[in-house]
């Protein structure tokens, strides 16, 4: 069947076939429903008591060696067939728009090879998803275990914060423990949660529970307590408490102290015969959370892309120009940033003047860019522009930063500091920006530079 | 007649005397210039017919009927007037830390003409041909080009510049061929008949599916040739040819040449280089020689130019003091040996006839004679 489609794009879509799109994909098919398949089967999410593994999932680091032999090894037979034969180095009719086109094939091809991981942690949440289905009900049962950490005095520490909230205290109790900076008590308390809960909706967090600690909600407190009772036994765990017991145990108003005596252990431990089975609920729910509810899968594509991106400029630069020149190029851009740091570091020791790497490559861009805007409207030969060219090509994705530290610079505001903290400040808007910077002007440097560029005379 | 007409009585004497593999090289040449998927897909049955020997008593017949219908389709085609395509003038190309320069060179060429490059090793044969398909940046002088394009690249896609050593490739011959023709906008069932047709004009029927290592040299220049008539370029600039050539298949390719180049519907011209003198010549329509890269005299093979002295170059097995004395009577200003063969120059009033005659008089065992009054040959003595 793939040699009838290729024989079929051969002799109708000679691009699509040169760059074996029907082979390829196949094959980046196949791998991204084995990946999943992995992801999904070696989850062990059937049941909770043995569920273990905990966030590994998501970055189990042999899985992920796996992928990268499986990118480097797909990612080397492709080329290898896509360089067997190119068009445009023959000077085979090219119009600017099929270039442009062979590049986004090649972003394709490349965003598909480097998502593989992520189909794998893809196949690895949906199988946590089957465990509960209900979206609604994962949020409930989230707002459940996030609001009880509060009446789980697991640890005393935990109740020791150094903010004491000398509102919630009156102040005969402050007055009692002159010398303690602050009071252990179920009011007092510090969560080390992550922010993976952040997103619940207000009614759902902790300053809700301590609210109804301070009201003396005591119904609120109890039905909390039975809610998460009835999810620990929906998920067949085992506790030592009861709504009652856990009662007496905690609810102590109006200081709700926490004392050695009333801890109760957030797993099954030999030290205490209080426990609750809170931290394999907190963990699984937390997996199980991140699936549904995880705004990450935006961004890690986008990484991805990013990534595809850059490695589709360096594959698609030596496509247009040749394997020497592209290797040139990358070492040139070596030993200039290895020269021009040392310098920068010596010019600093002898004239305290701070050189910057990013407005040196501004440079360096601007210079190259004019150099070969030079040759093409005098219709010189090629000279050093091979290198050059490829430069460019790769620093078309980086210029809006490079423009930004240019500026800086210029305005005398350039700081390694501020530069970073402008970047961690917007760092989002950058890539964004710089994704769609590469994407119109990839095809304006297509047009008006490579195109023209290759017909000049090589000598 | 116009030279359709004299290319289809060629076909038709060749049916008569029953040349075959020539005639069938002609009616593809024919079905190529209709340029009609209808004649494509006739003459591709008929070729994959005739490949079966049962077949071949009815060979006649079919080639016939066939070529019957292409001279009434083409009979009736225009043939456009030959363009010029190609002017150049005072081209200088100096080469940076090297004291070889190429020219000044003046060189004019027009739709169907071959212009053949002659000289030694490093005289410029090759700096010329990448001048011409703008692999060079000229240091002086001007190239021109008289048909259309659009930009500088559209330009560089009608120059086919095919070196001597040429780059391998990769996959199946036919696969490679496919591609060059969907490049170049010819898709599907089209694509798929005139790359049979243009396999079967090269003589490469048999090898369709053998990849770059499994072909001869000679193979490997046929498959250029295939691949640059798919290209269908204004010119063919081609670096020896004929290097790594058997004799047999020097003929051939030169014949291919010619006949490419004078197409009278797609014809193309023609510039390549040569260490083979004598076949070179006779092919061209104009020879360039090239000594340290300037021409030393640009001859029209067909025209005769001011030419006095009669140059003999001949192999006999006799001594060069004996030769002396018998050619001396003819006016012999100097005779010279070098590997074998002997050439005498004599004064402009002794003709080839002559020479013939006193030979025979003499009874000189003669095996070999060329007369090179007018070859680029007299510039390598």
């Amino acid at each position: 069947m793939f040699k009838k489609i290729q024989q079929y794009l051969l002799l109708h879509y000679p691009l699509l076939w040169n760059i074996k799109i029907a082979p390829v994909f196949a094959v980046l098919a196949v791998l991204h429903i084995a990946l999943f398949a992995i992801g999904y089967f070696s989850t062990q999410f059937e049941n909770l008591t043995t569920y273990g593994r905990y966030n590994e999932v998501f970055t189990y680091p042999l899985v992920f060696m796996f992928c990268l032999i499986i990118i480097l090894l797909v990612l080397i037979l492709w080329l290898i067939h896509y360089s067997q034969n190119n068009a445009f180095r023959v000077f085979y009719p090219q119009s600017s728009a099929s270039l442009y086109g062979e590049w986004l094939m090649v972003l394709l091809i490349v965003f598909a090879l480097f998502a593989l991981p992520f189909t794998h942690i893809k196949g690895v949440e949906a199988k946590i998803r089957t465990f509960v289905a209900d979206k609604e009900e994962v949020a409930r049962n989230v707002e459940i275990i996030n609001q009880i950490e509060c009446l789980i005095p697991d640890y005393k520490n935990k109740f020791l914060s150094s903010a004491v909230r000398n509102d919630y205290f009156p102040d005969s109790i402050l007055k009692k423990n002159p010398n303690e900076q602050a009071f252990a008590s179920l009011l007092n308390q510090y969560f080390e949660s992550g922010p993976i809960y952040n997103n619940l909706p207000a009614t759902g967090n902790q300053q809700t529970v301590e609210l109804w600690l301070l009201t003396e909600d005591e119904p609120q407190i109890r039905s909390l307590i039975r809610n998460f009772l009835l999810l620990v036994e929906k998920h067949h765990l085992r506790t030592s408490l009861t709504v009652d017991k856990w009662m007496e145990l905690i609810y102590n108003p109006p200081t709700y102290p926490i004392t050695d005596d009333n801890l109760i252990a957030a797993y099954k431990n030999d030290n205490n015969p209080n426990y609750v089975p809170f931290e394999k609920l907190n963990y699984a729910y937390k997996d199980i959370y991140r699936t549904y509810y995880d705004t990450g899968t935006a961004d890690a594509l986008l990484l991805i892309l990013c990534l595809a991106g850059i490695a589709s400029l360096l594959i698609f630069s030596c496509r247009y120009t040749d394997r020497k020149s592209w290797l040139i190029a990358l070492i040139a851009a070596l030993v200039l940033s290895i020269v021009y740091s040392a310098f920068s570091a010596l010019v600093d020791m002898l004239s305290d003047t701070d050189l910057f790497m990013l407005p040196f490559w501004f440079g360096v861009f601007v210079f190259e860019l004019i150099y070969v805007i030079r040759l093409i409207c005098r219709s010189l030969s090629k000279r050093y522009s091979s290198v050059m060219i490829n430069h460019l090509f790769w620093m078309l994705p980086f210029v809006p930063i490079m423009l930004v530290a240019f500026y800086l610079y210029v305005d005398g505001n350039y700081y390694t500091t501020t530069l970073r903290k402008w970047i961690d400040d917007n760092f989002m808007e950058i890539i964004w920006i710089s994704v769609v910077f590469a994407f119109v002007t990839v095809g304006l440097f297509i047009h008006y530079i490579v195109r023209p560029w290759k017909s000049l005379p090589e000598q | 007649m116009n030279l359709f007409e004299i290319q289809y009585r060629k076909s038709q004497k060749l049916l008569e005397y029953e040349n075959y593999d020539a005639l069938l090289k002609c009616i593809i040449d024919h079905t190529l210039d209709t340029e009609d998927l209808t004649f494509y897909r006739k003459t591709v049955d008929l070729l994959d017919r005739l490949d079966n020997k049962a077949n071949a008593p009815k060979r006649r017949e079919k080639l016939t009927a066939i070529l019957g219908e292409l001279y009434d389709c083409l009979s009736k085609k225009e043939i456009k007037e030959r363009q010029k395509l190609l002017e150049v003038r005072n081209l200088v190309k100096e080469y940076p830390h090297s004291c070889f320069s190429l020219g000044p060179i003046d060189l004019e060429l027009w739709e169907g003409e071959i212009v053949g490059l002659a000289g030694e090793n490093g005289n410029g044969k090759t700096t010329l041909l990448r001048s011409l398909c703008l692999e060079l940046e000229p240091t002086d002088g001007q190239i021109r080009y008289f048909f259309p394009y659009k930009d500088q690249y559209d330009l560089r896609t009608q120059l086919v510049y095919i070196p001597q050593r040429t780059d391998n490739w990769q996959g199946s011959l036919l696969d490679n061929l496919q591609f060059t023709a969907s490049s170049y906008g010819i898709f599907g069932e089209e694509n798929e008949c005139l790359v049979q047709l243009i396999i079967a004009r090269m003589g490469l029927r048999e090898y369709r599916s053998l990849n770059w290592s499994g072909l001869s040299s000679g193979y490997k220049m046929r498959f250029e040739l295939a691949r640059m008539l798919l290209r269908k370029p204004k010119l063919l600039l081609i670096d020896e040819p004929l290097a790594n050539l058997d004799i047999l298949a020097q003929q051939t390719v030169l014949d291919d040449f010619k006949g490419i180049a004078q197409s009278p519907f797609r014809p193309l011209g023609i510039v390549l280089s040569s260490q083979q003198l004598y076949e070179v010549e006779k092919t061209s329509d104009k020879v360039i020689f090239l000594k340290n890269g300037k021409p030393k005299n640009t001859t029209d093979a067909s025209e005769n130019p001011e030419e006095e002295k009669l140059i003999i170059e001949f192999e006999c097995a006799c001594s060069q003091d004996r030769l002396q004395s018998i050619l001396s009577t003819l006016g012999l200003e100097k005779i010279q040996q070098s590997g074998g063969t002997y050439i005498a120059c004599f004064q402009g009033n002794t003709t080839q006839e002559d020479f013939l005659k006193i030979i025979a008089e003499n009874q000189l065992p003669l095996s070999y004679f060329r007369n090179i009054s007018h070859s680029t040959r007299r510039f390598f003595l």
